[in-house]
Parts: structure tokens; C-alpha cells; sequence
């Protein structure tokens, strides 16, 4: 029975190219979960250049209240607070409640915000900035090592 | 009888197509990978430079005033800066804001520009301040950063120099008033 005929050439084509997009879709979907969305400040520039590149600020911290002037020309939105305490680490961010400026901390301006942290061996700060994504608004938390500051308690 | 002259997708639809995903990733990565391109960013010229030419802090029946005169003894105009003090000797960074304390200011007040914006500080100028600090009982140092307008891509952009900020230790001294 050799002329039985499968599938037509169409139908075929056409399965084959749904396969083709289902398949693209999910690797996309696998490999998007990899890499992360690019946020934004001023020109396009990513929050990660900004990070490494302009962000400058002065801190100490005494008595409870931590000081911190922004030196350089970029806002910051918030500030991480990374303690070690008898080894052990914890990581919170300043709330506006503590005397962080509700819209961020401007170049040039200064915040003195309460923390408890008397206790703790090292503390570091490191900065979140707000930039623009596909999705709208976002924090960014800078990376500790190229950003953060560490503040002699 | 298996039919092999019939034909799938012409050649041509194919390097379309080709071309065209092609195209849409390239355009895909290439929006992504310039987001980490570095711009042209608002940088202060190290020859920015401004001084502390003459400083009085008195404290007279509770009242306290510090006068400041600045001197613009770089090669560049500044246009305006931050001011910044400590009231306890026990702080080590001045976090006060001392506009707010400029006669009209108010809390919100962020920079003091040069002769309300109009003119910048040439070089060489200097220009006087009277601060009314009651409020903060003292003041025992103050920060100053300089700040410029630069034009980075055609756009004025406000910019701080932090990298010339100067520090000074300030001494209120009470003064009594003569009958």
C-alpha cells in the first residue's frame, strides 16, 4: 500500500512551525528567567552603571542616628542596612518612619535617620535607586561591594 | 505512490523569514546591551574651588548667628552650593541642612544659588551670608560642596562637586550686649 499518503505538505508546515514557536517560546521563557530586566535613570543608563560609577555619599553613625550627605550628583531612593552582630548578618532597609526622606535623598541634601544597631560589630549601608523598566517604576539595591559603605559604629 | 514534487515553504519565504527573526533578536538585544552603554554624565572640573574667606558665629541673648564669607578662588564659575553642619562636637559628618536657616528660606530650601541664580561666583568674588541657627543652640563645623550648572548633551544640568568640599571648624562665641 505505498500510495497512502500522510499528512500534506501544509499541515505539515504548519505543525512545524507551531512546534518551531511553542519550542522558542518556552526556551525564552526558561532563559528571560536568567538575565534581568534592564532598569533605567536619566538617559537610558543602566542602574547598575549608575551604581558603580555615580553614586557618592558620606555616612557615620553614632548614638542611634545614622548621618548620611549625598555627595554626588544621583538621587538615592533608600538605603540598605546590612549589620553583623556576633557573626551573624541581617539586612533591612531604612524606613521613611526612621527620618529618610519620603522621596529620596537628593544630591547635595543630608538625612539623619534612626537605626538600632548599637550592638552590632559592622554595620554597612548600601544604596537602592529608582529607576525606569518595561514594568514601570523599580528599586534597584546596588551591589555591597561596589557601592556600600561601611559605617564605624 | 509517495508525491515528492510537492513543495513546503518556497525558498524565498524561507530566507524571509530567516532575515526577519534575525532582525527581531538583533533589535531585541541590542535595546538591552545599550541600556549598559555609559553616557556622558554631568562631572565637575577639579579646578572648582571655593573658601571660607572670613567666619563669625556669635551668640547674643540666645540668639545665634553665623556669618560667612565665601571666596570663589578657582579657575571655573560656581554657581551655587551646599552647606551642611554639626551642633555637637560628638558628630562626626554634617548632616544639617543650613539653608533653611538663610533669611526667606524654608525647610524645603535644598541649595543657595549665587545672587538668586542671575550670576554665578566668577572667580575671584566673594559673597557674604548671615545664618540664623537659635534653632540649633550651636554650631561647631560646616561642610561646604560647591555646585555648577554643566551642559552635558545640550541640557543644563545642576552638578555637585563633591570632590571639593571643605570643612571648618566653627567657634560661637557669646557676646553681651551693652546697655
Amino acid at each position: 500500500m505505498k500510495n497512502k499518503k500522510g499528512v500534506s505538505p501544509v499541515i505539515a508546515t504548519v505543525l512545524l512551525v507551531a512546534m518551531v514557536v511553542v519550542l522558542a517560546m518556552i526556551v525564552i521563557l526558561w532563559f528571560t528567567s536568567f538575565t534581568q530586566e534592564a532598569i533605567t535613570k536619566f538617559d537610558n543608563e543602566n542602574v547598575e552603571l549608575v551604581c558603580r560609577n555615580k553614586i557618592a555619599f558620606d555616612s557615620s553613625y553614632s548614638g542611634g542616628l545614622l548621618s548620611v550627605v549625598n555627595t554626588g550628583n544621583s538621587p538615592i531612593y533608600r538605603m540598605n542596612i546590612k549589620t553583623e552582630t556576633g557573626g551573624e548578618y541581617s539586612t533591612s532597609q531604612l524606613e521613611v518612619s526612621s527620618g529618610w526622606p519620603q522621596k529620596g535623598l537628593n544630591p547635595g541634601k543630608s538625612a539623619v535617620a534612626v537605626i538600632s544597631a548599637d550592638n552590632a560589630d559592622k554595620i554597612t549601608i548600601i544604596p537602592v535607586l529608582l529607576g525606569n523598566s518595561d514594568s514601570g517604576m523599580r528599586t534597584f539595591a546596588c551591589d555591597e561591594k561596589e557601592a556600600g559603605k561601611e559605617v564605624t559604629a | 505512490m509517495l508525491n515528492r514534487d510537492k513543495k513546503a515553504v518556497s525558498p524565498i519565504i524561507g530566507y524571509v523569514l530567516l532575515i526577519v527573526g534575525l532582525l527581531a533578536v538583533s533589535a531585541i538585544v541590542y535595546s538591552w546591551l545599550q541600556t549598559y552603554v555609559p553616557k556622558a554624565s554631568a562631572e565637575c572640573p577639579a579646578d572648582v574651588s571655593i573658601y571660607v574667606k572670613d567666619i563669625n558665629c556669635t551668640i547674643e541673648n540666645g540668639d545665634v548667628e553665623l556669618r560667612l564669607s565665601l571666596k570663589n578662588n578657582g579657575l571655573f564659575d560656581v554657581d551655587g552650593f551646599f552647606i551642611h553642619a554639626t551642633n555637637s562636637s560628638e558628630q562626626t559628618l554634617a548632616a544639617i541642612d543650613l539653608v533653611q536657616y538663610l533669611p526667606g528660606r524654608s525647610a524645603d530650601s535644598q541649595i543657595e544659588l549665587f545672587n538668586e541664580g542671575r550670576e554665578p561666583l566668577k572667580d575671584g568674588e566673594s559673597r557674604g551670608y548671615i545664618f540664623n541657627v537659635t534653632a540649633l543652640n550651636n554650631i561647631t563645623t560646616i561642610e561646604i560642596i560647591p555646585a555648577k550648572f554643566e551642559i552635558v548633551d545640550r541640557k543644563k544640568r545642576f552638578t555637585s562637586c563633591g570632590s571639593s568640599k571643605i570643612t571648618e571648624i566653627v567657634n560661637c562665641k557669646s557676646v553681651t550686649s551693652s546697655p
